[in-house]
């Protein structure tokens, strides 16, 4: 089998409109959450959210061909376009037909179609955009990716709630890994914020009128957050016998559903997808020196996390640093476990963990290193990035520094 | 044939195809604009708003020229109102 690793990383988020602005915000402990913009702040008990701020569309592609998509198609094709950059791939036609493409979205471009619904019950307009379709179906990010830039294999979008990308990542991994494809470019991309969708989430009562702090015990819910991350995924000879930059490598993917609760999460599903990852990567648990946590701001999610963590790691639990970056970039549901995975990768190649912020008070329900406020200039050689959705559908990559990451430090 | 028609088909097919008005001639076709089969349904549903009217599938037969659409068009344009609109 071959071993895999990541030599691009494309990120468009809350914490800033390329990688190089997320990993400094990332480290320097920014958060991207804000008053909203794109809807009335004043319809939902919560004000706040973790929009792309400065977007201009217009710098990235045409009007005619932005027209076709959705935000979140844009954000997929844009993150695609750096990732693929920065690895610098030697395109060949049967390259082209070796590479996959799988995205992850949890709803699509569900702003289009609530937009044309609107239109259609309340403004009482006879038909709808003949766009609605095209621009709403969840695969438009990896259908748009593939068309900007002529890759011809395999192409697929997963939805399985928040979990999405990470579903996303972990088959790109397996497919390069077993030979199916000779590269892959994958992850995901979301735009929630239209009033419906919105709405639909202020329903649950899951999402905090305060802002979004991991593990705190004063935390109040979660906050919506858009953006796309994309890696590209080749084998480690392809990487080392073209010279491309080598982030940190791909070593371990599991999978698990709690088959128990629709939105309540499950201790023992967490764990088993974890050590389900573990068995994949063949590590110990106590090889793993970070965890980029699930870590949504729910009371429910981070207790269960917590509890989950010290079943897979006993002992180990407490010499770990878990972190929930949601905190920052906040919950970006399709392209959360994306965006993650792009900060765990991040944090190996730096050799920096990235901070829980927004952090006040320590739970005792919470009793792990979350790595409170600022960054922690710590090099760990394995790190795990934790995924676990509604539906009780889980997932967990894990990622190990380069070694010439190791060897300098 | 109303100008005013001509003219308001023309902005529509322009927008449709993010391109100047000017590059649009009555005389060309639709296929000869490059306006594939989704551009075509955007175009009717750009047309059907902006006149009022409901346009049959036939009505966007790829070889017929911009100036036999504002015929066609016209034609399902009820009389009291197309005066209404050219006026």
């Amino acid at each position: 089998m071959e071993r895999v690793v990541v030599t691009g990383v494309g990120v468009i988020s809350a914490l800033g409109n390329n990688t190089d602005e997320f990993r400094t915000s990332l480290f320097a402990g920014r958060c991207g959450i804000r008053p909203l913009t794109l809807v009335d702040p004043n319809l939902f008990r919560f004000t706040r959210g973790a929009e792309v701020r400065d977007y201009d569309v217009g710098s990235h592609m045409d009007e005619r061909t932005a027209d076709l998509m959705d935000r979140f198609a844009q954000f997929a094709v844009i993150s695609a376009r750096a990732a693929v950059s920065q690895a610098a791939i030697e395109w060949t036609p049967r390259l082209r037909e070796r590479t996959a493409i799988i995205t992850g979205s949890c709803l699509g471009g569900q702003t289009s179609q609530d937009a044309s619904f609107y239109d259609l019950y309340h403004s009482g307009r006879p038909n709808v955009h003949p766009l609605t379709i095209p621009r709403a179906m969840a695969n438009a990010g990896a259908s748009h990716i593939s068309m900007d830039l002529g890759i011809t294999g395999p192409s697929y979008t997963i939805s399985t709630a928040c979990s999405s990308s990470a579903y996303a990542i972990g088959q790109a991994f397996w497919m390069v890994r077993g030979g199916a494809v000779d590269a892959a470019l994958a992850g995901g991309s979301e735009a929630p914020f239209s009033v419906g969708v919105l709405k639909a989430w202020d329903s649950l009562r899951v999402v905090s009128d305060d802002t979004c702090r991991p593990f705190s015990k004063n935390r109040r819910g979660m906050i919506l957050g858009e953006g796309a991350a994309m890696l590209v995924i080749e084998p480690r000879s392809a990487a080392v016998a073209r010279g491309a930059p080598i982030w940190a490598e791909i070593v371990g993917f599991g999978m698990s559903s709690d088959a128990g609760h629709l939105t309540r999460p499950s201790p023992d599903g967490a764990a088993r997808a974890m050590r389900s990852a573990l068995l994949d990567a063949g590590l110990s648990p106590d090889a793993i020196g970070y965890i980029n946590a699930h870590g949504t701001g729910t009371q429910a999610n981070d207790a269960s996390e917590t509890k989950a963590i010290h079943m897979v790691f006993e002992d180990h639990a407490r010499r770990l640093a878990v972190s929930s970056t949601k905190s920052m970039h906040g919950h970006a549901l399709g392209a959360a476990s994306a965006i993650e995975a792009a900060a765990t990768i991040l944090a190996l190649r730096c050799g920096v963990l990235p901070p829980t912020v927004n952090y006040v008070e320590p739970d005792p329900d919470c009793a792990l290193d979350v790595v409170p406020n600022e960054a922690r200039a710590t090099q760990v050689e394995y790190a795990m990035s934790n995924s676990f959705a509604f539906g009780g559908m889980n997932a967990v990559l894990v990622f190990a520094a380069h070694p010439a990451v190791l060897s300098s430090t | 044939m109303s100008e005013n028609t001509c003219e308001r088909v023309r902005t529509i097919i322009a927008r449709v195809r993010h391109v100047p008005v000017e590059s649009v001639s009555l005389d060309s076709s639709l296929e000869q604009l490059g306006i594939d089969s989704l551009e075509g349904v955007m175009l009717v549903f750009a047309l059907e708003d902006e006149f009022h009217i409901e346009i049959p599938d036939e009505c966007l037969q790829q070889g017929g020229s911009i100036r036999e659409l504002v015929g066609a068009l016209e034609e399902l344009i009820p009389s009291g109102d197309a005066s209404k609109i050219d006026s």
